[in-house]
């Protein structure tokens, strides 16, 4: 017997495994109408900061170190056509011609032990060390003019390392060190190697799990808060400061003099680990990442480019990389990249969309909105997803007068700031243009209702109390003396049932009364009270005006309805079972009843509030501000009203009543959430195990 | 004052409802400006890389192989001399002009005496095994394979591992039956001696398995034949001069086509490369399996050329060869050689999950069941180089029926492909929103004022997504036409193409049983791609058989004239779920469905075996992966299938550096394609087609004309004509010559070039 059981359990078990959803197997595809033999796809920004395919930009070229053995190099400088390369694994500087790719000087000192950083000027290469721990100044000939050791000022701070990986040094011969493990920010030294601060700090990251940590563990540096070191520095034409991050927001920052990040809050900064910074000539800013990500923005922080040169074949392919360690660019506008775990430097040529685009986007920077015009209009030829060029594009035809057009585009690039502006000035100019018509026409209906009303009350008649005409009052009468079908009594009970629902402005502790005591609503009202305040909720989420349109993000608007009714449900009976245990006095039906009318301000107010979101700007969203205000604060104090007097509670009872039934909540999800992973870990434990006997036998 | 509100509320409104109505009335205006077409005159300097032929300078060559002692000759044909060695079964070929093909590695003399070649002894041991076998233990589940030569390795080195029992031996040939000792595995392997070429067989009915502790993995046949070693660079490092080079190249099938050269210096020796022919099996993941995003391998042919135009040799894998990996070396420090040959895979190793996060390796249970026939060829003089190596294919193929001679096509202007969408479905706020980007109407109208205004009258024409299912949200399901699109009366039907994908059933749509139509894999998981809205599932091939027959007759009832059969031509995958087939049977299930439609038949790069049903080929890609190890770039499939086939570009609005695709689209005889579109694709932005960012006609019909007018005007002479030659002049110049003695010279430079008196404009081309 127990030896049957046994094997049906088994049975059981087997038939089960072979009924669970076989796992797809996922195989990346590529769509074939992207095969231009370009082993990358280029991407830019689409609307909400969403990365969409573009035209390939950067072409790979070449590598330029066919010639030139290299070890490991970390970094390198392009300066007047020659890269100079730091080849940390030979222990010295190598200059190779960009242009042709020959060898044409090393750099080398007893001193090198781990060259890491290398920086150009007009009469110096600067080479940081960091075994070393020193910074070395070269004429370029290649002979050692000055070393730079640990600043010791006592400004510097006592334990601060200098262990130097990455220098830029700006015109006036101030020398910007990233130092590995100092978090300070960069070690600012001058030319006579005098400490002048540091500058660009980063903010510590700070987090629920470090301040647990602060709290439970102590004398440990688990909890430590140092900010994040920077990775790299560049300066741009201009004495900018550029560093590159990692750990933090902001992966990438433009330091203005004192230190402060001076790029676009709405700038999208790579979320990968990004390892070097370059600015070309014309002010356009390349990054590049450990990932093999190659990124471009302009001078304001927009994202125009980005591609992924990560090789996952591992075979090594024409224009892919293993990794990213350094980034340079040329006067053509051409990207140099470093490999060093593949000891090689590619190169990759500018597309000719990068021109057009370049031009469009110095016009628009430049607020030359109108000349830029041809260009945006032809770059939106190409690309119909490109925000950037929507938004710039709407901005010209703005200043040109076509503001229908230019709301169009600000549409397609979710750029509400420009919508709200255009649609401003619409509005305005239909409000000049109208006024005085709408004005008539009101004028004119409102006089034909008067006559109309007169007309008709010639031979009015007293109904119920209130003057009617004639002829309403014929129907109304003969209505009266008709005896009522069950269905119709029904049906005017519920009539009465839903206007009794008005009473939740006028006099809330009464109307629970009456809901409790008198039966004046019934489960039917209330659930048509729900269902109402679900489409509004619907309607405020997909039917608001462009403006005001919050996108939630949750799915389709069944999975809304779900979610909304859920917590309803459970806000319900939850406090139910609370209240049970709290001496509340009220039922089930009561709370219910009670919560869906309480709902009704919202239906309310926020009906009128959508078709206002049609014809406002930002200008007036103090007005749906101020309204939501009211919606919530007004939904909350009935609620605590319903609860008091549903449940007879005082006031401490009834805030105390709310925290419980919350805190209950919360509860329930977590238990919900627990059974079900445990329920699915334990099935998925025993289809392993009979799965395996399976497969093995 | 609160009436006076309202007015000021209605007057709001109403400036809405009219602003509104004004953005939709909003024209749009075609006039020319300067910066259109940027990529086609804005161009980029020409820069030597795998991606095109280069030059090299040919230099004599030297022959990389001698004859030894125990070479026995064997028959001569007006060809050459065969040469036999019946210790290791190798063999030489001796042409008439003294070159010496060899199946194997010889050794040389030197002043020390013998030498290994560098080589180690196990690997030489491996280098002169004709047929080296890997197997798995299965006693003691271990899923990585050993490798098994005819000598032991190691201490044992000299022990022979093998019985060798030659059955057959006479002047054609020998027959002999290997017995692997140590896994008791038995093969027999046949080689036939013809005029000038050899055919090599290992016929799966010979094949035992005597021990059940072991199960054979692969065979590698013949894995150095042909194989070149690396020559020594010269005292001086810095300046790169090869001494005693033999010149040449291994050829590739890889995409396009791509070339190994000899003796090429690299910093950094390249990966081996390793590929699947006709591409991985998506029912069987293995470590090994390469992402699928890389072009395929769509024809089997693999070969060498020592010295160009004179001495070559062209491999065909005859049979077995959905079962083969090509693999090609590149010398990297340990073996020195060049070498490139096929691997015949019997079983695999794969990881069978068993929940979602621990999984088992297995072995697969039944072997593949195929014979081995590779068949060698060698090429002489102007035939020995890549060009000729493709001609010898195509006669193959049309010797064979396996592609047609020549196609019926003829015209004074190319043909331009012009495909449209009509309808895309996507998740809209409570049930699938259709977007209707183009209607029947709407795309005769686009093709008629592209004839009208703009000459091009010659237009294949393909309709995609003109079920109410739209493009990509299909079952697959193809039998209605929705009736948002119109009537399909306003199209001319013949030379208008229905798209339809067989392969793929969107996860977003039902119609098809999940257990019992999804191919299964062989760790029993359903095979997905893409993600979210494009998700989509492979479906077994008996599924696709089913559909196609049904879809396309109710289309041709319809009046569908004409089909384009989307991925079936480049995908081949067992099923290992219900109804299970093996990627054989898998191939001749897709010959029979595109066989049997009772129409014209596009299809998507097909592999070879499914040539012979089509004169078209669309979205052919111009490229290889580029791999590291490639030196070059070759139309190999362009040059097999011109004149029989007709190929057609991916979508030249994707293209970002359009004036260099279009000349090599002048190069390799392909036809341009575009993708057009009525409506903005801004509409396509949020559906699983939102990679499409430039389709809308309006926006497209300067780049349609300009790129059409410059391919069509060289392409133009050389309609249905075949490439028989294709020489790089220099780098970036290129001549191609065609059957009907037009050449066509390309000039991918920036700089004006003259050639033999004619003058071929930078970045331009030139037709004499």
């Amino acid at each position: 017997m127990k030896k049957k059981l046994y094997s049906l359990f088994i049975f059981i078990l087997a038939i089960f495994a072979f009924l669970m959803p076989a796992r797809p197997q996922t195989v990346d595809a590529m769509d074939s109408s992207r095969s231009d033999g370009i082993p990358y796809d280029t991407l830019t920004l689409g609307t909400d900061n969403r990365l969409v395919n573009t035209q390939t930009a950067y072409i790979p070229y070449g590598i330029l170190n066919e010639e030139v053995q290299l070890a490991s190099p970390e970094d390198m400088y392009l300066f007047n056509d020659n890269m100079y390369i730091a080849d940390t694994g030979n222990k010295r500087i190598v200059v190779i011609n960009s242009l042709d790719g020959s060898f044409v000087q090393e750099v080398k000192c007893d001193k090198f032990q781990s060259p890491k950083g290398v920086f150009v000027t007009e009469n110096n290469i600067y080479v940081a060390d960091s075994v070393a721990q020193l910074v070395f100044k070269f004429d370029h000939t290649g002979s050692l003019i000055k070393e730079y050791s640990r600043p010791t000022e006592p400004l510097y701070g006592k334990s601060t390392e200098f262990n130097p990986i990455k220098i830029a040094v700006a015109s006036s011969g101030y020398m910007y060190i990233v130092s590995d493990g100092t978090s300070n920010g960069l070690v600012t030294i001058n030319d006579y190697g005098e400490f002048m601060g540091f500058v660009g700090i980063n903010n510590a990251t700070f987090s629920l799990r470090k301040y647990l940590y602060n709290i439970f563990v102590s004398g440990t540096d688990l909890a430590a808060q140092k900010p994040p070191v920077p990775t790299n520095v560049s300066i741009g034409n201009n004495g900018n400061v550029y560093t590159t991050n990692t750990n933090i927001a902001e992966t990438f920052k433009r330091l203005n003099i004192s230190g402060v990040n001076t790029l676009d809050a709405g700038t999208y900064y790579p979320t990968e680990t990004v390892t070097d910074i370059a600015i070309s000539h014309d002010n356009y800013t390349y990054i590049c990442t450990l990932e093999g990500d190659i990124y471009e923005y302009d001078i304001k922080g927009n994202l125009l480019f980005k591609f992924n040169t990560k090789d996952n074949s591992n075979l090594g392919v024409f224009g892919l990389n293993n990794g990213l360690n350094s980034i340079e660019i040329d006067e053509k506008g051409n990207i140099y990249v470093m490999d060093t775990s593949k000891s090689r430097i590619q190169i990759y040529q500018r597309a000719g969309f990068v021109n057009l685009l370049h031009t469009a986007v110095d016009l628009y920077n430049d607020g030359r909105y109108l000349e830029s015009m041809d260009e945006w209009e032809t770059i939106l030829k190409q690309n119909t997803n490109f925000a950037l060029a929507h938004t710039a594009y709407g901005y010209a035809l703005f200043k040109d007068g076509q503001n229908e057009r230019a709301l169009e585009e600000f549409r397609l690039s979710k750029n509400y700031q420009g919508y709200s502006q255009v649609y401003w000035e619409i509005r305005n100019q239909a409000i000049q243009q109208y006024t005085g018509t709408a004005i008539l026409v009101l004028l004119a209906v409102y006089v034909l209702y008067k006559l109309a009303k007169f007309l008709l009350m010639r031979n009015a008649k007293e109904y119920k109390g209130k003057l009617v005409p004639a002829f309403v009052y014929n129907s109304k009468v003969r209505y009266d003396e008709k005896e009522k079908s069950k269905f119709e009594l029904k049906f005017l009970k519920l009539k009465d049932e839903l206007a009794y629902a008005g009473n939740i402005f006028k006099k809330p502790a009464d109307m629970c009364y009456g809901i409790k005591k008198e039966n004046k609503a019934s489960y039917l009202s209330a659930i048509i009270v729900l269902v109402t305040f679900v489409v509004v909720y619907l309607l405020d989420m997909y039917a608001s005006g462009f403006l005001f349109r919050v996108e939630s993000g949750m799915g389709n608007a069944f999975t809304q309805i779900l979610v909304v009714l859920a917590i309803f449900i459970l806000w319900c009976a939850t406090n139910y079972l609370v209240s049970t245990l709290n001496d509340g006095e009220g039922w089930f039906k009561d709370f219910f009843i009670g919560s869906c009318y309480c709902l009704i301000p919202f239906i309310v107010i926020k009906i009128p509030m959508i078709l206002l979101t049609h014809v406002l700007t930002f200008n007036e969203s103090f007005l749906i501000d101020f309204a939501n205000i009211v919606i919530y604060g007004y939904t909350a104090i009935l609620f605590i009203i319903m609860i008091q007097y549903i449940h007879q509670y005082n006031f401490k009872e009834t805030v105390k009543n709310i925290l419980i039934t919350i805190f209950g909540m919360v509860i329930f999800a977590l238990m919900i959430l627990l059974v079900y992973m445990f329920a699915s870990q334990l099935v998925d434990f025993v289809v392993s195990i009979v799965k395996e006997v399976i497969f093995r036998v | 004052m609160f009436k006076s509100k309202k007015i000021i509320l209605g007057a709001l409104i109403g400036a809405l409802a009219l602003s509104s109505t004004m953005i939709i009335a909003n024209a749009n205006n075609t006039e020319e400006n300067p910066y259109d077409l940027p990529s086609f005159y804005n161009t980029s300097e020409y820069f030597k890389s795998n991606k095109h032929t280069n030059k090299v300078t040919v230099n004599d060559t030297t022959c990389p192989n001698y004859l030894e002692d125990d070479d026995k000759e064997a028959k001569t044909t007006s060809k050459g001399t065969w040469y036999y060695n019946k210790k290791d079964l190798s063999f030489k070929f001796v042409t008439n002009d003294g070159f010496v093909h060899s199946s194997k590695v010889t050794k040389t003399f030197t002043k020390d005496g013998e030498d290994n070649r560098g080589l180690n002894t196990t690997n030489y041991n491996l280098a002169r095994s004709p047929l080296v076998i890997s197997y798995f233990d299965i006693k003691n589940n271990k899923t990585v394979a050993t490798e098994q030569g005819f000598y032991g390795t190691g201490r044992e080195a000299s022990k022979l591992m093998v019985d060798v029992d030659i059955v057959k031996s006479t002047k054609n040939g020998f027959e002999a039956d290997i017995l692997y000792t140590v896994p008791g595995i038995r093969v027999r392997l046949i080689v036939e001696f013809l005029e000038d070429s050899v055919s090599v067989r290992v016929p799966y009915n010979y094949i035992e398995e005597t021990n059940p502790d072991y199960a054979l993995a692969s065979i590698k046949v013949y894995h150095y034949f042909g194989a070149v070693e690396k020559a020594e660079l010269s005292e001086n490092s810095s300046t790169v001069a090869l001494q005693d080079a033999v010149t040449g190249y291994n050829f590739v099938p890889d995409g396009v086509g791509a070339l190994v050269r000899y003796n090429q210096y690299e910093v950094n020796p390249p990966a081996t490369y390793r590929k699947r022919v006709y591409g991985n099996d998506e029912s069987v993941p293995t470590a090994a399996s390469q992402s699928s995003s890389s072009t395929k391998i769509s024809m089997p042919v693999f070969g060498y050329v020592q010295g160009e135009n004179s001495n070559g040799c062209v491999a065909i894998i005859e049979d077995g060869q959905e079962f083969s990996d090509i693999v090609s070396c590149h010398p990297d420090g340990t073996i020195n050689f060049y070498r490139t040959y096929p691997e015949f895979i019997y079983r695999e190793a794969y990881d069978q999950k068993i929940s979602s996060n621990s999984s088992i390796s297995m072995i697969q249970k039944n072997s593949n069941k195929f014979d081995i026939a590779v068949s060698y060829s060698f090429l002489e003089g102007e035939d020995a180089n890549y060009v000729g190596m493709a001609k010898y294919y195509r006669e193959y193929l049309v010797n064979n029926k396996m592609m047609r001679n020549s196609h019926t096509y003829a015209y004074d202007r190319i043909p331009l492909r012009i495909d449209t969408i009509g309808n895309e479905v996507t998740e809209g706020v409570l049930f699938n929103k259709t977007i209707t980007m183009t209607t029947f109407d709407e795309y005769a109208t686009m093709l008629n004022t592209l004839d009208k205004r703009f000459g091009i009258n010659n237009i294949v024409g393909v309709v995609k997504g003109y079920t109410k299912d739209g493009l990509t949200w299909t079952s697959p399901k193809y039998d209605n036409i929705s009736s948002k699109l119109g009537s399909i009366e306003s199209l001319e039907m013949e030379n208008i193409y229905f798209h339809t994908d067989h392969i793929y059933a969107s996860a977003n749509q039902s119609g098809y049983n999940q257990s019992k139509d999804l191919a299964n894999t062989i760790n029993v998981q359903i095979i997905s791609d893409g993600t979210g809205d494009s998700l989509k599932y492979m479906v077994t091939p008996e599924y696709t058989k089913e559909r196609v027959s049904k879809d396309t007759a109710k289309l041709i009832k319809k009046g569908v004239k004409n089909f384009a059969l989307d991925s079936i031509g480049e995908n081949l995958h067992s099923n290992y779920g219900n109804n299970p087939t093996t990627r054989d049977e898998t191939i001749k299930t897709y010959q029979e469905v595109v066989g049997s439609v009772n129409a014209n038949v596009a299809l998507y790069q097909p592999n070879d075996y499914l040539l012979k049903y089509t004169d078209r080929n669309f979205d052919y890609s111009m490229y290889t992966n580029q791999y590291l190890i490639f030196d070059d770039t070759v139309p190999f499939t362009s040059i097999v299938q011109s004149g029989s086939v007709e190929l057609y570009s991916t979508y030249i609005n994707f293209f970002g550096n359009v004036r260099d695709d279009l000349l090599r689209m002048i190069d390799y005889n392909v036809y341009p394609s575009f993708l057009l579109t009525k409506e903005s694709s801004s509409l396509l932005d949020e559906t699983a087609l939102q990679y499409i960012y430039c389709s809308q006609y309006d926006n497209l019909e300067s780049a349609v004309t300009v790129y059409y007018d410059f391919v069509n005007d060289a392409l133009k002479n050389v309609v249905g004509a075949k490439i028989v030659d294709r020489e790089v002049i220099k780098d970036g110049l290129v001549a191609i010559s065609y059957s009907n003695g037009r050449t066509v010279y390309v000039n991918y430079t920036k700089n004006n070039e003259l050639v033999d008196g004619t003058s071929v404009p930078a970045k331009g081309y030139e037709v004499i």
